[in-house]
């Protein structure tokens, strides 16, 4: 068994909406690890709070409580906690999360979309160039699409590009909010494959999966979350 | 920007930056803001347009400040493009000086040539109003050649070559390059502005309510070449406006301000996501 790219300990967020003057109560107590090359899935029911923990992994919500630990190339650092300059940049080099909805600039092609990332990084042009062009390839995107923009392309297209962008950077964690929703079989199936591929490739996945066929194909792990109790 | 031990540097340093308007009392600053609900002080009736703002601005970062129509904004916007004076604090700008040089400023403190020279030379500002922004007396080239001459580039061919390129790259058509601002639409005139405020290629990049009041296709394109002037030159930005959807564009970071005061500042999709700060909370509920 590998070391733990994510730890996440004792996780808590809930709500406050000043103007109602109410406490919505989100998740709490949330305990589990992901590890390299390895797919773990998040699940439960509607309401459970799974794209929270998401969301706090991303820190798009701040915790309440707990630690959300990541190990990467450069160290480790307290997603709960850490500056938001440094999120800035685990976000660009670490760790990944594909939505899906893509927001890119409308008039930047596929490649470009792909290529940007690295681009980030410091990676020289033509290299990101070349390794966007890879990417996209082992995506199975057809290469006429390569110097369109993503916005006129379908669901299937639209989320490979988005997926291929979140791997280029080869991140330490890549997470996923049902990656595989609304798509046909063909481009579910071309999903699936590019996420067995950032496994081999020993990415840590963590993923909202809702279809279990999905996890039980693609999951080592499993983690069940429950409604939190409602506040008094 | 890479000093000692590899640690970079924030181009911007501000601490504490206050404005008042009038004459002051020590009072200004209890009697003000969040908690009395104010911005004028009920003694003295002063206006304290801007009371201990405090932050860094990263090298190639783009910060969003947002805010209503009266929080402090263009306030901080003047004072850190040196049009208007801090009544206290500090705006640390750290960038080269002619010859290469490591050179570190207080944007609140800094006056004659040097405030000049910053001008000219390492800041830039595109106003919401054009006519601050523009020399409604010349064409769009001219406008782009005098700030070129200002920043020192002297060869006659050589200011007209940038200034078409500069025009080009903000999608100025050609055949208009020798009109004058006010045969512009909106847009257009902005696409100038910042093409004039790129001229002298700034370090940091003031835009205060760049899109407002235009049409929002005109806006989404305006906010699109932002963001690639942003990529392709990495200046530093800090975004003053009262549109959450600008900010969400184009920040990494946000700063929320009421009063003349930061109420809240964060990464820009937790400020949006999940704000704090009950203020912060009405202004998004209110724009959903
Ligand atoms: N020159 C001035 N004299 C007096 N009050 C001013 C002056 N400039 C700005 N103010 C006041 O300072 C406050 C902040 O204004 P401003 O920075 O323009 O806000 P914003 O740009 O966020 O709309 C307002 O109350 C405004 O009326
Ligand atoms: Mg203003
Ligand atoms: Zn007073």
């Amino acid at each position: 068994m590998s070391t733990p790219v994510l730890i996440v300990h004792g996780l808590a967020k809930g709500f406050t909406l000043h103007a109602a003057g109410k406490r919505l109560p989100g998740i709490e107590g949330v305990s589990f690890t992901a590890a390299a090359g390895r797919l773990t899935a998040l699940v439960g029911p509607s309401g459970a709070g799974k794209s929270t923990v998401m969301k706090c992994i991303w820190r798009t919500y701040l915790p309440d409580a707990g630690a959300v630990v990541l190990r990467h190339a450069d160290g480790s650092d307290d997603l709960a906690t850490a500056d938001e300059r440094r999120v800035l940049e685990l976000r660009r080099r670490a760790l990944r999360f594909v939505t899906q909805f893509l927001h890119v600039l409308p008039r930047q092609s596929a490649l470009a979309v792909v290529a940007e990332p690295l681009l980030g990084l410091g990676v020289a042009a033509g290299e990101a160039r070349e390794r966007a062009a890879a990417q996209l390839r082992a995506l199975a995107l057809p290469e006429h699409l390569w110097d369109l923009p993503p916005a006129t392309f379908s669901g299937g297209e639209k989320q490979r590009v988005n997926l291929a962008r979140g791997l280029v950077v080869r991140p330490d964690l890549l997470l996923l909010d049902e990656p595989t929703a609304s798509l046909d079989a063909r481009s579910a199936g071309l999903v699936e494959e590019a996420v067995l591929a950032a496994k081999a490739a020993g990415t840590a996945v963590l993923a909202i999966l809702h279809d279990r066929a999905l996890v039980e194909r693609l999951a080592e792990e499993v983690v069940e979350l429950a409604p939190a109790a409602a506040a008094a | 920007m890479i000093d000692h031990a590899g640690e970079p540097q924030p181009i911007l340093d501000a601490a504490g930056l206050t404005r008042i308007h009038g004459r002051g009392c020590p009072d200004c600053l209890a009697l003000t803001g969040d908690g009395p609900g104010t911005n004028i002080c009920p003694r003295c009736r002063s206006v304290v347009a801007l009371a201990g703002v405090s932050f860094r601005l990263w090298p190639g970062e783009i910060l969003g400040v947002m805010g209503e129509s009266g929080s402090g904004k263009s306030s901080l916007a003047r004072l850190l493009h040196l049009d208007d004076r801090a009544t206290a604090g500090q705006a640390w700008w750290r960038g080269e000086d002619d010859d290469g040089s490591a050179l570190r400023l207080d944007l609140a403190a800094t006056d004659g040539w040097r405030a000049r020279w910053l001008r000219d030379r390492r800041l830039g500002m595109v106003h919401q109003n054009p006519h601050l922004g523009l020399n409604f007396a010349v064409s769009a080239g001219g406008n782009i050649a005098e700030r070129l001459l200002c920043a020192g580039e002297g060869s006659f061919a050589a200011v007209r070559r940038r200034a078409l390129g500069l025009l080009a790259r903000t999608e100025v058509p050609r055949g208009r390059v020798d009109h004058k601002p006010g045969q512009f639409s909106g847009g257009m005139q902005q696409r100038v502005q910042i093409a004039r405020a790129l001229a002298p290629q700034p370090s940091l990049l003031l835009l205060d309510e760049v899109t407002t009041g235009l049409d929002c296709s005109v806006q989404a394109r305006i906010l699109d070449l932002i963001l690639e002037i942003q990529r392709e030159t990495g200046v530093a930005m800090v975004v003053v406006t009262h549109d959450l959807g600008v900010v969400r564009l184009l920040a990494g970071r946000t700063l929320v301000m009421r009063h003349g005061r930061v109420v809240e500042s964060g990464l820009t999709d937790q400020i949006l996501e999940d704000p704090q700060h009950p203020y912060t909370q009405q202004l998004v509920s209110a724009a959903l």
